[in-house]
């Protein structure tokens, strides 16, 4: 047991690190907004614009995939239109065009899955907000010339269900990230309120403050308040962040210190910043491993159910169940033009059947089983929640269905566990699926990924 | 002048310019300081003997790839739902059959020559002799692969997979120690690890240099580390079987480890330079499973490899049973593998394993 404790201590102390800003809000740059409109923090995403209503607002912006690409064009009218797709587009190669979708007779468009946020009449452009006419001839609110839609996933106010920065840093443009993944739709909301050296990335931790060339940033547990102690020996493996001398100044959390004359650093609610000397790249964290020495968030993520655990694994610190068995998230978008969703329970489950079961549901549950809440969803919150399961289906169950299997879900995805993984730690399900899991497939739920994109 | 003289002169060399371990220059012994000496794997390739256009190994062609197949499974003349073609072949490279598929030949090579180690002490039937003439050669992949063109030595992803080699995923690192002489010692071991730094180069990037310095990844890089005894003979190591995981990442986050049961060494060393070939018996499973999760089916597709076909071929050339349940789950396999000298940093407390030490506790780790 004691490699189990020991890893868990280390995951868990970069996770206590963030715990330490849990209740700390990213704080952003003020904008005017159209009349009614308002900007949330999610817990899960950040700041992010809503309508009147409370309804998170997205982007789709084109992406280029394998075959050909889909989305909204800057500046242009919507693609996504009120028509029932019924084939696959093939774009994402090597599976060719027109194959009937597996929901075909059931679709629902894209318009009925995405609302668009259509613009009251009288209704002004103001700042980044623009009005583009849709080809029915309303008026649809853009952001940033990309069109804007809420999401049939959200049923409450602030609730960020249909898509995610995840991966995403606030220096990227619309549409870039994601890989070979499908043409994701994105949360939008204000930009960071940060110093032009620095961005903000999403992770499944929170939204992890970085340079911007990627590089992490740490505080160390020795300074104090707005006052460096990391002289000498110590400035040896810990780099500064130098500020400039002057225009540093009239952001909240943010201040300048004076390490000597003439010589300012940034701090960050009053911790001085620091990059770790040693560090092997863009995107590597490796200072959190030296005692004292953590790395810095503008908000975290609500706390996963305190049944799971950390595990060190060849790829990083993965979350796992209470036996120490890695959780997986499954990712699915269609090959259709519209790009619907197909990784939630009242989607198509066809995609997930290959994958994890050859096609077969029975095998899917002995595959890659799901994650039952044994303790009555205790720990709770807006990321982590307990849904109901038809084990046959793969469906929400019905109430008071009696085979229903209540499961841990990471925003009403249900999460699993891999059969072959044989001890804690093991990720031999990571990728698992087409496109390296992202298009059909698995990813382990990853808290530290050591290796992403590198 | 003789090979060991040659091979003594290029380690003094080294040992000169390049702060590289010092050997002696009277031609009788090359002892390496502190008896340990690190080297880091720069090139892997697929060991396949092969001839340019493969009509003398491959007379009945090359193998289709996931677009031909699916083009013979699901013609145009009908119209396909995606449950029925697309989805049928995602599950089948996840969950491939053994069942023999007609409309899906899969041509094995009938070369009689392979590249290889001697796994298991045996001249079997099956086994292959070498270009150098030695006998008793186990790798069956040469079978199943030989007519694949994802691993011919023409193919386009050659290239891509001694790249594999540079991902930071994949920093293979070996360390030799108790190394009482390089060109002659009866006892050495060999300690793999994965290492934590990009590999020396010069300045185009393209040319490997000694002398740099790995760290080895002792928190996530545990599985990794393995021990192989083993000894030199005329300045070059060939080492005991033991089981290895070796990391298989296809980029960034396209990770996997595929595991082989009974791996071998055999490397000429030099002081500045070890090449050679790894040899062993890779699990069938962890393939498939690699070659999918590190490569889509459209990578796949670029050299032709339709991986359930392939999975088939593998376990019809099966030559390893579980000792458990004597079920064939592995085939012997060889990689040709080139790596670099390099200055191996341990984590304090860490030192390197000793003859008759184990590797490093996963408990006592530390990266201080």
């Amino acid at each position: 047991m004691r490699h189990i404790h020991l890893m868990s201590i280390v995951a868990a102390a970069a996770i206590c690190v963030a715990g330490t800003q849990a209740r700390a809000q990213e704080k952003y740059i003020q904008e005017p907004t159209p009349a009614g409109f308002k900007t949330l923090t999610s817990q899960v995403e950040g700041p992010i614009y809503a309508d009147a209503n409370g309804r998170t607002l997205y982007q789709w912006p084109r992406k280029e995939l394998r075959n050909g690409g889909t989305g909204d064009m800057k500046g242009a009218a919507s693609i996504c239109d009120n028509v029932k797709t019924t084939e696959n587009l093939g774009l994402m190669s090597p599976y060719p065009a027109g194959l009937a979708l597996p929901d075909a007779a059931t679709r629902k468009s894209c318009e009925e899955m995405w609302p668009p946020a259509i613009a009251a009449a009288g209704s002004q452009p103001v700042g980044k907000w623009s009005i583009i006419k849709r080809k029915d001839g309303r008026d649809q609110w853009a952001y940033d010339g990309f069109v804007l839609y809420t999401s049939v996933m959200d049923s409450k106010p602030g609730q960020v269900i249909g898509g995610t920065k995840l991966g995403r840093r606030s220096s990227d443009p619309p549409g870039v990230a994601g890989g070979d993944a499908p043409a994701y739709r994105i949360p939008i909301g204000p930009s960071p309120d940060i110093p032009g050296q620095f961005m903000v990335e999403q992770t499944l931790v929170g939204r992890q403050l970085a340079m911007l060339d990627g590089m992490a940033v740490y505080t160390w547990d020795r300074d104090a308040a707005n006052k460096s102690n990391c002289t000498d020996d110590c400035l040896k493996t810990w780099q500064p962040v130098l500020a400039p001398q002057v225009g540093a100044t009239g952001r909240d959390d943010w201040s300048v210190i004076e390490r000597s004359p003439g010589v300012k650093q940034w701090a960050f609610r009053k911790k001085p910043l620091y990059t770790y000397v040693h560090e092997r790249g863009p995107g590597y964290q490796h200072g959190v491993d030296v005692p004292g020495w953590n790395i810095v968030f503008t908000q975290i993520r609500p706390a996963p159910p305190p049944e799971f655990t950390t595990q060190d694994s060849p790829g990083g610190v993965v979350l796992a169940d209470s036996k120490g068995k890695t959780l997986y998230i499954y990712n699915c978008g269609d090959d259709a033009a519209d790009q619907l969703l197909c990784d939630y329970p009242d989607s198509p489950q066809e995609y997930r059947f290959a994958v994890c079961g050859g096609g077969s549901s029975e095998r899917c549950l002995k595959t890659f089983p799901y994650v039952v809440a044994a303790n009555g969803g205790k720990g709770a919150n807006e990321a982590w929640s307990v849904v109901s399961i038809d084990p046959v289906t793969g469906h929400s169950a019905k109430p008071g269905q009696a085979n229903a299997l209540q499961v841990w879900a990471y925003r009403s995805r249900p999460v699993f566990t891999f059969v072959r993984d044989d001890r804690p730690g093991s990720i031999r399900a990571q990728n698992w699926g087409e496109f390296y899991g992202q298009r059909n497939g698995y990813k382990a739920f990853f808290l530290r990924e050591e290796f992403q994109g590198r | 002048m003789t090979h060991q003289a040659k091979l003594l002169t290029a380690a003094l060399v080294a040992g000169t310019c390049l702060s590289a371990p010092v050997f002696a220059a009277d031609g009788t012994a090359s002892p390496v300081p502190g008896r340990t000496i690190g080297y880091v794997m720069t090139s892997e390739y697929k060991a396949i003997w092969d001839t340019p256009d493969g009509k003398l190994e491959c007379p009945q062609g090359i193998n289709n790839g996931p677009r031909e197949e699916f083009k013979i499974l699901y013609p145009e003349d009908k119209k396909w739902t995606i449950l029925e073609s697309q989805l049928e072949r995602e599950s089948e490279v996840w969950y491939p059959t053994l069942k023999p598929q007609e409309k899906l030949p899969h041509y094995e090579s009938i070369a009689k020559v392979a590249f290889g180690i001697d796994l298991n002490d045996k001249v079997d039937d099956n086994d292959y002799t070498d270009p150098d003439g030695n006998k008793g050669i186990d790798n069956q992949t040469q079978r199943a692969w030989g007519c694949t063109a994802n691993y011919r030595s023409t193919s386009y992803n050659l290239g891509a997979f001694n790249n594999w080699r540079k991902y930071a995923y994949n920093i293979i690192v070996i360390e030799l120690t108790d190394v009482d002489d390089l060109i002659n010692d009866t006892d050495v071991t060999l300690t793999t690890y994965r290492g934590m730094d990009r590999p020396m180069t010069d300045a185009t990037g393209a040319t490997y240099l000694p002398g740099g310095t790995q760290r080895v990844d002792m928190r996530f890089g545990k599985d990794f580390v393995q021990k192989f005894k083993g000894k030199i003979v005329d300045g070059v190591l060939t080492t005991e079987g033991a089981d290895y995981t070796e990391p298989s990442a296809g980029g960034g986050s396209n990770i996997a480890n595929v595991r082989y049961y009974g791996a071998r060494w055999r490397l000429s060393l030099t002081g500045e330079r070890a090449q050679g070939i790894l040899g062993g018996y890779m699990d069938i499973g962890d393939w498939n499973s690699a070659a999918n999760q590190t490569r889509s089916t459209h990578h796949q597709a670029y050299g032709q490899a339709a991986t359930p076909s392939i999975y088939r071929a593998l376990m019809r050339n099966a030559d390893y049973a579980d000792p458990k349940t004597g079920q064939m789950i592995a085939i012997s396999t060889a990689f040709k593998v080139g790596l670099t000298q390099v200055f191996v940093q341990h984590p304090v407390n860490e030192p390197a394993v000793s003859a008759n030490g184990t590797a490093p506790s996963a408990t006592s780790m530390s990266r201080d």
